[in-house]
């Protein structure tokens, strides 16, 4: 149970699901429409389902092993995946910031949400002090005014709780 | 002195009263509504397609023609098969600020395959400003092909393959290939005309059918036109007979129309109404146009709308025709 | 072929031309450095600009904002492994580990002169090519273009990382997730998670890449910040690390010709750009190179993404050119410019107007050429931002990152797109996945599937259309022996290593 549980496993077992929808979809599609989606669906889902199975039989993985000869490309990074080892409480922390960012955005549009969501988190969780995480603020919000709304004329999202409408989903 | 005072103010009111009066009288409105600053022309295609490029010329310069000079910026919402920004015109508030671009035939024929709830909107509620660019659509081959008339590709024993983008082209090829009797098949999904244009040329297929003017460029590769879908011969094509020439009277044409969302006033639609006239008569403004390679016609709200109308009958009567094709293509 | 020249050089050499020139070059590289924009934007924008302008300088002015941005992009790529552009998503994988070692100053140079080679070994090969574009683009109908498709495809045997059984699992994630949408073929919206509208046009693909990229990293970025990791310090810095960055290219011939023929390659086929030929080029190197430091910050590597992507240019170029066939969205940018001013884009272009054919070609290099040598002198102050501290600088990109993915098409949504490929990259990551495959298989799919299922329309159904014409063969026998090759070599060097042991 602890093995179903391990991140990697989850991650196998989410990109599983997402390709039997696909599969599962595909069938009732027209022939055309379902030849790449059934051809490319299927194997997928098998490969998918042979890493979730290699959590428990290691070996099944251990054959499809590619090794090149020298090139490092095919050495596991040691560096990275030492670092790869985050927190979970780190992880979903960061997580929650970007969903802040969304749901700002979204209610009260990039003008008010890029300086709040810089500050915030370059005190909270950069730890910097206020002067440079107000200052550094300004600077992005001037930028991203500046460069997208008034030079390029993009209408940058105003947020719902300012009148613009989300659009059609 | 009471008695003075009261006539000297009976008599401006009843000047300032009859001023008020006259005005109206002469179909003159008290005050022209007054246009937003930042004005949104939004199209349904991408940048560097031909109604983009005409688009584009028009925001330049029909300011001058507008009160206050407001500025226009182009808007591209290409999504959903071009049916994206005709619903955010269709979506937005009817106060100037969004004014929609779109080929007809295209967003008539979104609205003929999909149904209003799918297409998401309808396009009969749109307040017409008036319409441009009004070309016949025509049918041509490839070079080795063997047809040389509407007839000889209705003769045809095997189905004649045309290639083909989405939308207004595929749907004009659907009703004249069955309106007329050819037997046809598609050979969808090639991105723009251009790309149609190679197909043929290669051999892909034995058939397109696109606007006239586009259709002139490639005469000199080879490309064979066959037929113009009017009742009277192009200047340009003047030795190419017509469909009804040819015993089938149909008239296909693509035209630009330029429209605000449902409900927008009748006196704010006749500030950019008597714009748009005035525009269509600045000769820099038509030189531009033609040096882009397009011939600026112009039709009124009245004749777009009676356009509109006309060709939504049609997307109606074929609509099942439509859907059918769409439905084997899967 | 060569009358024209004269004219479009006469006109390079005013000094209004030279200073739009020089002007473009600054707007695209600008473009390019923002996460989401590019030079379709910075195109766009520039278009009613040039209402006013004589007709040359126009083109002139366009051409170079559309070949400078690509080089902008590699800057964020190598400072905070942010791709600028789609194309240089690959640029990342190397150029930030140099980056984050200290060796900033000379990534960016490195990157500037392998853009600005690639770039005018790309049109170079367009000017070559001219006298036979025409029949190069009729040749490529929709089987040869599967086959070429299929072969940048099979790349993904390069870029499985160790082991065959994960790699092509996410690529074939990656397949799926860009076959969501309307199918421009069927007309059928297949897969679409929930949406009406929304999805009807796939999964955006800037959206898509800069956050499974850019906000991956940005996570594990504020995970440093709140570890308190302390930011680079510069080695190799000054003029000194650009000059070492300019040297490093030349010791790397072959590889830069490898790649710059792949981007060209890449390129002719429309709708297949520098976001491809970026990942299939590097693909290939990191697996064809003896260099240790791959995936580590290998110059190598660096000069494989960077040449590839800016000799895809000459390539676009083809079909545009010859056919008035956009290879790039770009492209078709560029050919709306050239429509306004009075000359509209197809075969006629090269007959009637081969003057127009030279400024394009002359206005792509000199913008390549202009925006890596302002990238080159700028090198060694811009590669600072990476001794800043990351708690500032990761909220800054972050937003940056969901602005621009917002401003390609002003749509909320894709900015929860972005948010949703960054967690799912950054998970990718933490567990030993590489990212290439699902890049690979995300950008390619499209145009195989398209290019697939039209040639079996040509043929009525007979698979035997994809065998007939040589070009067709070539492709394909190309193919088994990329896919085959990884799989093989592994196989006889486990074998030779089971045999040294055993002596």
């Amino acid at each position: 149970m602890k093995k179903l549980l391990e991140g990697a496993t989850i991650l196998n077992l989410l990109m599983l699901v997402f390709a039997l929808y696909c599969v599962i979809l595909a069938l009732g599609y027209g022939r055309n429409s379902r030849m790449f989606p059934l051809a490319i669906g299927i194997p997928t889902a098998v490969l998918l389902a042979l890493s979730i199975v290699a959590v428990w039989k290691p070996s099944i993985l251990r054959g499809a092993d590619v090794h090149l000869g020298d090139s490092s490309a095919n050495e596991p990074n040691v560096d990275e995946i030492r670092e790869a080892k985050h927190a979970p409480s780190h992880v979903a922390a960061m997580i929650g910031w970007l969903i802040l960012a969304a749901v700002g955005i979204g209610l009260i549009g990039f003008r008010f949400a890029v300086p709040l969501f810089v500050l915030l988190f370059a005190r909270f969780e950069g730890r910097a002090n206020w002067l440079s995480a107000i200052l550094v603020a300004i600077i992005t919000w001037a930028f991203v005014v500046g460069y997208f709304e008034l030079f390029m004329k993009f209408g940058m999202f105003r947020g719902v709780l300012f009148g613009d409408m989300l659009p059609l989903y | 002195m009471v008695y003075s005072v009261r006539i000297i103010f009976a008599v401006l009111t009843g000047f300032l009263v009859s001023m008020g009066v006259s005005q109206e009288a002469i179909g003159q409105p008290a005050k022209t509504p007054a246009v937003p600053s930042t004005i949104n022309l939004v199209i349904p295609y991408i940048p560097g397609t031909g109604a983009d490029i005409q688009t584009r010329v028009v925001a330049r310069f029909l300011p001058k023609y507008l009160p206050g000079a407001p500025t226009f910026v182009v808007k591209n919402d290409a999504g959903a098969g071009g049916r994206a920004g005709v619903q955010t015109v269709y979506r937005s508030k009817p106060d100037g600020a969004a004014v929609g671009g779109a080929y007809t035939p295209d967003a008539l024929a979104n609205e003929a395959l999909y149904g209003i709830d799918g297409a998401g909107f309808d396009f009969s509620k749109f307040v017409p400003l008036m319409s441009t660019y009004h070309q016949p659509y025509t049918v041509s081959v490839g070079p080795k092909a063997p047809y040389k008339s509407l007839d000889d590709m209705k003769r045809s024993t095997k189905p004649v393959p045309f290639c083909t983008t989405t939308g207004m082209d595929m749907s004009y090829i659907v009703i004249s290939t069955k309106a007329i009797g050819i037997p046809m098949r598609l050979i969808p999904g090639f991105k723009g005309a251009p790309t149609a244009m190679a197909g043929l040329l290669r051999g892909d297929c034995e058939a397109v059918s696109l606007g006239i003017e586009f259709t002139n460029r490639y005469l000199k590769d080879g490309v064979r036109p066959i037929a113009v879908y009017g009742v009277e011969r192009s200047s340009i094509w003047p030795h190419v007979p017509t469909s009804k020439e040819q015993g089938y009277p149909l008239e296909l044409e693509i035209s630009l129309a330029f429209f605000l969302p449902p409900g927008a006033p009748v006196e704010l639609a006749n500030v950019y109404r008597d714009g748009l006239a005035k525009l269509y008569r600045d000769n820099e403004f038509l030189e531009a146009i033609k040096t882009a390679g397009f011939t600026p016609t112009y039709a009124d709200a009245k004749r777009t709308q009676q356009i509109v109308s006309s060709l939504s009958g049609l997307f109606s009567k074929y609509a099942p025709d439509l859907r059918d094709v769409a439905a084997k293509t899967q | 072929m060569f009358e024209g020249i004269a004219p479009a050089l006469a006109a390079l050499f005013s000094s209004q031309v030279i200073g739009f020139v020089f002007l473009g070059s600054i707007i695209g590289l600008v473009a390019g450095i923002l996460p989401g924009l590019g030079n379709i934007q910075a195109m766009a924008v520039a278009l009613p600009f040039t209402f006013g302008m004589e007709r040359l300088t126009a083109i002139y002015f366009l051409s170079a904002i559309c070949s400078s941005a690509t080089y902008g992009g590699a800057i964020p790529a190598i400072l905070v492994n942010i791709p600028g552009t789609p194309a240089n998503a690959a640029t990342t994988i190397e150029g930030y580990p140099m980056a984050k070692r200290g060796e900033g100053t000379r990534a960016l140079s490195i990157s500037a002169t392998a853009s600005a080679l690639g770039g005018l070994i790309g049109i170079a090969s367009l000017v070559v090519s001219i006298p036979i574009v025409k029949p190069v683009v009729l040749f490529f109908g929709p089987p040869e273009t599967f086959m070429l498709v299929l072969l940048g495809m099979v790349t993904i045997a390069y870029a499985v990382q160790q082991n065959m059984i994960r790699g092509l699992a996410t690529a074939g994630v990656g397949v799926l997730l860009s076959l969501v949408g309307f199918s421009p073929v069927t007309g059928v919206f297949r897969f679409p998670l929930g949406s009406s509208q929304y999805l009807w046009d796939g999964i955006q693909d800037v959206a898509f890449l800069t956050g499974i990229f850019g906000l991956s990293e940005a996570i594990r970025s504020g995970m440093d910040a709140r570890k308190g990791v302390p930011a680079a310090e510069i080695i190799h810095a000054g003029f000194h690390g650009a000059l070492q960055g300019v040297r490093d290219v030349f010791h790397y011939p072959w590889t830069l010709i490898r790649s710059s023929v792949t981007g060209i390659i890449v390129g002719i086929a429309p709708g297949v750009g520098g976001s491809v030929s970026n990942v299939v080029a590097y693909a290939m190197t990191a697996q064809m190179s003896k260099d240790p430091m791959i995936g580590k910050g290998s110059i190598e590597g660096l000069i494989a993404a960077e040449s590839s992507n800016n000799a895809t240019y000459g390539g676009d170029a083809v079909p545009t050119l010859a056919f008035g066939i956009p290879g790039s969205a770009a492209m078709a940018v560029l050919m709306a410019g050239l429509t306004l001013h009075g000359i509209p884009v197809g075969p006629w272009l090269m007959r009637e107007h081969m003057e127009i054919v030279w400024v394009v070609v002359f206005g792509l290099v000199a913008g390549t050429v202009l925006s890596c040598v302002v990238g080159f002198l700028v090198a060694r102050w811009l590669a600072r931002i990476t001794t800043m501290p990351m708690g500032l600088v990761m909220p800054v990109i972050v937003m940056l990152i969901l602005a621009g993915s917002f401003a390609v098409r002003q749509n909320y949504w894709d900015v929860l797109v972005t948010i949703g490929s960054g967690v799912f990259g950054f998970f990718l990551l933490s567990h030993g996945y590489s990212l290439l495959p699902v890049i690979i298989g995300f950008l390619l799919a499209g145009a195989a599937e398209l290019a697939f299922i039209q040639a079996l329309y040509i043929s009525e159904g007979s698979p035997l259309i994809f065998f007939k014409s040589p070009v067709s063969l070539i492709l394909l026998l190309s193919s088994i022996a990329v896919a085959l090759y990884p799989v093989l070599k592994s196989h006889f060097l486990e074998k030779e290593r089971r045999h040294e042991k055993a002596a």
